[in-house]
């Protein structure tokens, strides 16, 4: 939209001041050069454009810009390219920018013809800001998730908006009381805990955004703009045209901030607890704590709006936390200094700016599948909710910190969903992620020791020390049963080691591996060869669960072994010296002799042993999947079939495919897929990778799609109690691992696309060996691209080539 | 003023359920109680359309009826009526009072729409009210991850969504009728709201049968359609 000086923006993000007849000293003017160094520390951009053939050069413009908005003196012929070079750094929308044109040569107080209007436009500019206005983040189609509201309670919603950076973050919930569930969180920190045991939950942190509207029950519609990481929220049905606009600084992880605007009643933010807050001015403060094994804190500065109505009020909060004792006071008071020193609008230019940097270096675009695009992009939003903190580990619970779902216990999830598509967008995070594990390996120690084995097995569940904290008993559907998988699902120990060296490799540490991550692959490879039972010389894993869940207390289960397998494979070639040569040596042995359930008749693996020999029901027999086939059908009835849950033989496709029989990935496809009831939220995704590595890409795209929209549409109906950030991290690395064949292997970048025949154009960037790449699939040719040169391979072949560089593929499976 | 219909046949044995329902309803609900009698000669000669005409009036809230058979025009005029009609069994013990009211809810929005102002007026009056889901081939979710985790969060969100004020809600898989017949077997239900489209639907069919056949458990059939009105209490601020 465009606006001119008679049609006053609201709180523009930047401007565009276009000279005509002026000679370019349109900075003389004394009242212009008092008005732009507080616009600009405001972050409001401006630019001017000297429309003039032959422009003289003013001031130098950049004194006059103390930041962090930027001051552009620009000449008409290159205005276009700087203008939009300017608004993609910068973040800034084009609906959010206001135009206003100079007529004339400005005199030294700035005016000219028309000029008055532009100085009013600018100082009307400084005055909103002033009083507190909330900014118009209008939004671009593809980059917005929109919730329009009904009047009630919208938990999922909440999730939905979640705003994070640092592992810490703020559900999207409305301010005030009237539309929240007060049940449920509001502020969460990963891996700050409360409780002991399988009652273990996240720690919920004190609320900062209880501003009371005046109308308590606003009904009203949100927006998340994924592009500059604000969620703004309007009621124009109301009277009080009710807005706000909230933010969590990726600058500052930790500092979280909100401003509301309204006109109904005394004020849109009287905040519930009387005293702290001042008339404009200096902000008071106040602290707000809980305690649990660890700490959230927060403390609040508060201000309103001078004046009458419209009235404002505006928080910053700046959170601590500690994962053992009390969050630190003094920490968020330097927090908080930093934050008021800079303000609101000044901390909102930097966040639109490093949005935009984000999003220059982690992205996809699918023009041909913009439901797709959005998806995925929501995905790594979500999944940058868990990067930026300082911090030596990081646990990922199962919703993330988006909601206090499966109590933020740390699953297999964060191991081989979360991280493999987190070491895309951050190596720091990735590695906190290994962090956690490795921090915990004397508690997985302590595990093996307890069941009569040597090494390291990690638990099931995981939350502050590491020992297993998975309940006893739960529910299928409406069917109480006890809960085995702490006990029996301990594929995790190798999913755990996995990670280790993938997150490596992704470093371009292929074969250097940290002493305490060789302690995790060793010490987990001697939990497998204590844990394996030898028989006929041949090596069995008996009485375990497989991701399949539906079936409980097998042996032989193909996942675990394989990944067993390869656990002792990869400790005997990478282990040093945290292991002797004669343990390297039995490992290699015993590695070859465990069996994984292979077929050579069928050229099929078979799940476990037995599998083959239960009920052939398949999938679409119970529902079209996905469907949870142990919710209609009772767990007893599931376990005598071969329906499975999710990917168990066909995960290994994903993961560990050399480990597999070469030619073995469409037979398992063939077999497994009809089986697949997708009752987990895990399972679309990898599915997906899979089937489009098998070039079933028509399929393969369909599943993606399905994958992207978990949480955008609930389609598990638990929304409410977080994201489901396995799902998220398997659509963003099965899109790169599936369709575009991405994996590192001895420091090389692999790519082997198979597109969903849709895509004609695919454009992906991404982190990988210490660079970030670009890649661009067209038909069937491939350009990659790298902030320093990377040795690449294409499409299986065996030439390495180097970026840039550019090769014909078979992009369509 | 709204009111409590009591609809009295003059040649049905069991009117005493009937009146005594419809006063604890009025109470619960803090409504009046008129009676209308139908002669056996008028349910007879009056067609389905004048009996609706007889018994709706703006103020009737809730029609109470007793369940037992009645001429064909008796059904019809309970699948017409826009108010929800109690029906109930010769035994009925909200005759005595209501202390426990069974909701089944299928996750359909104009289900919990119809049913949630009913449900909060009998709460306010200090009923408890237990909700059931019934896991079946129509209402089974497409994800369920951890068996451990997930009940919690799906039962908490389901009465978020249905946003019905129930102090619990039970999950139940298998037969709806058999599940939902299984609770009212557990003991101390009164009343049975029962949200239905006021269509020949098997399945509501089959439930309302179940419930009258335990013959203590009077039923509330709340028509599916525009949430109505909760009804105003007497004496309340205009």
């Amino acid at each position: 939209m465009t606006r001119t000086a008679n049609q006053p923006a609201e709180c523009a993000a930047a401007i565009v001041v276009t000279c005509r007849d002026s000679t370019g000293a349109v900075l003389d003017g004394s009242d212009l050069r008092r008005v732009l160094p507080q616009l600009s520390s405001l972050g409001v951009h401006v630019a001017f454009v000297v429309q003039a053939p032959r422009p003289e050069v003013g001031p130098p413009i950049g004194d006059l810009a103390p930041g962090p908005g930027r001051l552009l003196l620009v000449g008409d012929g290159d205005r276009a390219h700087a203008l939009r070079e300017l608004w993609r750094s910068e973040g800034v929308g084009a609906s959010e920018v206001q135009f206003l044109t100079l007529l004339g040569r400005p005199d030294e107080h700035g005016s000219a013809r028309g000029s008055p209007s532009v100085l009013d436009a600018l100082r009307a500019q400084v005055a909103r800001r002033r009083r507190l206005g909330v900014p118009a983040t209008p939004g671009q189609p593809g980059w917005v998730v929109d919730r329009a509201g009904n009047g009630l309670p919208d938990p999922a919603g909440d999730s939905l908006l979640t705003l994070g950076a640092g592992g810490l973050a703020s559900r999207g919930v409305r301010e005030g009381r009237g539309l929240r569930d007060p049940a449920r969180p509001t502020l969460l920190a990963a891996g700050v805990y409360q409780g002991r045991g399988s009652e273990e939950r996240l720690l919920p942190g004190p609320d900062w955004t209880d501003l009371e509207p005046a109308c308590p029950r606003l009904d009203d519609d949100r927006r998340l703009d994924l592009r500059t990481g604000v969620l703004t929220r309007r009621a124009s049905a109301c009277a009080c045209d009710y807005r706000s606009l909230r933010f969590a600084s990726i600058e500052y992880p930790g500092v979280h901030a909100v401003r509301v605007e309204g006109a109904c009643g005394e004020s849109p933010g009287r905040a519930a607890p009387a005293g702290r807050v001042q008339e404009s001015g200096p902000s008071e403060t106040e602290w707000r704590s809980t305690r649990g094994t660890g700490g959230v804190g927060v403390l609040i500065g508060e201000r309103r709006s001078p004046g009458a109505a419209p009235r404002s009020t505006e928080r910053l909060a700046a959170v601590t936390v500690s994962r053992r004792g009390d969050a630190s006071r003094a920490s968020a008071e330097q927090l908080i200094e930093r934050a008021q020193r800079l303000g609101f609008d000044a901390l909102l230019a930097q966040e639109r700016r490093a949005w935009s940097r984000r999003w220059s270096l982690v992205d996809v675009r699918l023009p041909d599948d913009l439901e797709l695009e959005l998806g995925l992009r929501f995905s790594l939003f979500q999944l940058w909710s868990l990067v930026g903190g300082a911090t030596a580990e990081l646990a990922v619970g199962a919703r993330g910190v988006s909601g206090d779902g499966y109590h933020g216990h740390v699953f297999w999830d964060a191991d081989v969903f979360v991280l493999p598509a987190l070491m895309t967008l951050d190596a720091d995070a990735a590695r906190a992620m290994v962090g956690y594990r490795v921090a915990r390996l004397g508690a997985a120690r302590r595990r093996a020791r307890a069941s009569g084995h040597r090494g390291a097995r990690f638990p099931w569940e995981s939350g502050t020390t590491g020992g297993d904290v998975t309940p006893l008993w739960g529910a299928v559907g409406g069917r109480a049963l006890p809960v085995r998988t702490g006990a029996y699902e301990e594929h995790v120990t190798a999913d755990v080691a996995w990670a280790v060296v993938e997150a490596a490799r992704w470093d371009g540490r292929d074969t250097a591996l940290t002493t305490m991550e060789r302690r995790v692959l060793c010490e987990t490879a001697r939990y497998w060869a204590s844990r394996c039972e030898l028989e006929e010389g041949r090596a069995h894993i008996r009485d375990v669960i497989g991701p399949d869940e539906y079936h409980e207390r097998v042996d032989d289960n193909a996942y675990t072994n394989v990944m067993a397998r390869w656990n002792l494979r990869a400790a005997a070639e990478r282990g040093g010296r945290s292991a002797t040569p004669g343990e390297r040596a039995a490992w290699r042995d015993l590695s070859e002799r465990l069996v994984d359930g292979y077929d050579p008749v069928t050229g099929v693996h078979e799940q476990f042993a037995g599998y083959f020999r239960l009920d052939p029901a398949l999938a679409a027999q119970v529902a079209a999947p996905p469907v949870a086939a142990d919710v209609l059908l009772g767990r007893a009835r599931v376990e005598r079939t071969q329906l499975v849950k999710q990917p168990d033989v066909l995960m290994l496709h994903h993961l560990v495919p050399e480990e597999l029989r070469p030619g073995s990935l469409a037979a398992d496809a063939d077999f497994y897929l009809p089986r697949t009831t997708h009752g987990s939220t895990l399972s679309p995704a990898i599915t997906a990778a899979v089937l489009a590595r098998a070039g079933r890409t028509v399929e393969a795209g369909q599943l993606l799609r399905l994958a992207g929209r978990i949480d955008l549409d609930d389609l598990s109906g638990t929304t409410a109690a977080g994201l489901h950030l396995g799902a998220c991290g398997g659509a963003w690395q099965g899109f790169l691992r599936g369709f575009l064949g991405v994996r590192v292997r001895g420091g090389v970048l692999h790519l082997d696309p198979r597109l969903d025949p849709r895509w004609r154009t695919v454009e992906v960037r991404f982190l990988c060996l210490g660079a970030h790449v670009r890649v661009v699939v067209e038909g069937e040719a491939i350009e990659v691209t790298a902030d320093r040169e990377l040795p690449v391979r294409l499409g299986g072949r065996a030439e390495t080539l180097h970026t840039p560089c550019r090769g014909g593929v078979t992009s369509h499976g | 003023m709204a009111e409590v219909l009591a609809l009295l046949p003059d040649h049905d044995g069991e009117l005493a359920g009937v009146i005594g329902t419809a006063e604890v309803i009025a109470r619960v609900l803090d409504l009046e109680v008129t009676r209308m009698t139908l002669t056996e000669e008028a349910e007879k000669t009056m067609s389905a359309e004048s009996l609706v005409a007889a018994v709706e009036s703006p103020d009737v809230a809730v029609a109470v009826v007793p369940a037992g058979s009645g001429p064909a025009s008796w059904a019809r005029l309970i699948r017409s009526l826009s108010v929800p009609v109690v029906l109930v069994p010769a035994e009925a013990s909200a005759a005595q009072g209501i202390s426990q009211a069974l909701v089944p809810l299928d996750g359909a929005p104009g289900t919990a729409e119809s049913v949630r102002p009913h449900v909060r007026a009998l709460r306010r009056s200090g009923v408890r009210i237990r909700a059931v889901h019934v896991f079946d081939e129509t209402t089974v979710p497409r994800f369920w991850d951890q068996a451990g985790h997930e009940a919690g969060p799906w039962r908490q969100q389901f009465l978020d969504d249905a946003a019905v004020e129930a102090s619990e809600l039970e999950l139940r898989s298998g037969d709806p009728v058999a599940e939902v017949m299984s609770q009212v077997g557990s003991g101390g239900i009164d009343l049975v709201l029962l949200a239905w489209s006021q269509s020949v639907d098997p399945l509501r069919a089959r439930l309302v049968t179940a419930a009258l056949d335990a013959r203590r458990v009077a039923v509330m059939l709340v028509p599916v359609g525009p949430p109505p009105e909760p009804p105003e209490p007497m004496g309340s601020p205009s």
